[in-house]
């Protein structure tokens, strides 16, 4: 077993061992008091308790996770990959913006 | 007092015996909030709080580990957290000057030296990192080993050694420049 060694002729760790708080101290009244009120939880309501918490933790993760996709889908990837389809449909029946200038202004209204 | 027996009686709901507990660690308590925070610190607020807090863990306790090394742990993590909590991780000199107690020495010449070097301590003390001064203050308890430190601190008995040689190093190289 790792024992220290504990040197007492060092005189450093004599000081630090005679180190303490000196004023005379009781409180056990005082912690009697606030503790009367709390109820005691027993080990199976402490299980409960923290499965509960971990619970709630991976339900937050969850819906975090649920609203970065969400979020990443209609600001960045979705509109850009529809923006590009829809104009280059446009393209396609070659209604390009220079005959039909108010289809693609609606177009983009409509996506960005 | 049979901690065990004390302890299995007050999670069947006899909570009177708890005052047993606080009785017997109050005073250790109480130091070693002293040793790691110094007296700003509201020492008897602190004693109350690490109580309430081993109150509401009680019946974490596994019986596998001392009762000590468990209360000492709580010790450290609310003297810990009061200190992030005052921003104040070194403790400044002051702080950990007590007022002055009647000499115990007949000699007054020595009677004032001793209060000197003791201030010196305190004020080196408190310039040591958390974790290192944490280590140093429960490595003066002679009947903690460095497993016992180690559990406490919830880290490794290398890291433990290392805290409390540098700490010494740096307390040496503090009070005598």
């Amino acid at each position: 077993m790792n024992q220290p060694t504990h040197n007492t002729d060092d005189p450093l760790m004599q000081q630090l061992r005679n180190l303490s708080y000196t004023e005379p101290i009781d409180v056990t009244d005082a912690v009697m008091a606030r503790i009367s009120s709390m109820p005691l939880l027993s080990p199976h309501a402490l299980r409960r308790q923290r499965l509960q918490r971990w619970s709630t933790a991976v339900a937050a993760c969850a819906i975090i996770a649920v609203a970065i996709n969400i979020t990443l889908l209609f600001t960045h990837n979705y509109n850009e990959a529809q923006i590009s389809n829809v104009i280059a449909s446009v393209y396609d029946y070659n209604l390009d913006y220079e005959t039909y200038p108010n289809l693609h202004q609606s177009v983009a209204l409509e996506y960005l | 007092m049979d901690e065990e027996e004390v302890i299995r009686d007050i999670l069947s709901g006899n909570v009177n015996r708890y005052a047993e507990i606080v009785k017997a660690y109050q005073t250790i308590v109480a130091n070693l909030c002293f040793k790691m925070g110094g007296l700003k610190l509201d020492i008897p607020e602190m004693t109350q709080q690490v109580f309430v807090e081993l109150y509401q863990a009680l019946p974490r306790f596994q019986f596998k580990s001392k009762l000590s090394t468990f209360i000492y742990r709580i010790t450290v993590n609310v003297v810990c957290k009061e200190l992030k909590h005052l921003k104040r991780h070194i403790v400044p000199t002051d702080e950990y000057t007590m007022p002055d107690r009647p000499a115990d020495e007949p000699n007054v010449e020595q009677s004032i030296i001793r209060n000197e070097q003791m201030q010196q301590l305190r004020k080196a003390l408190g310039t040591l990192n958390p974790e290192q001064r944490t280590a140093l203050v429960l490595y003066t308890y002679s009947n903690f080993s460095y497993n016992d430190i180690a559990e406490v601190m919830q880290c490794s008995t290398a890291k433990v050694e290392s805290l409390i040689f540098r700490a010494r190093k740096n307390l040496k190289k503090k009070l005598n420049p």
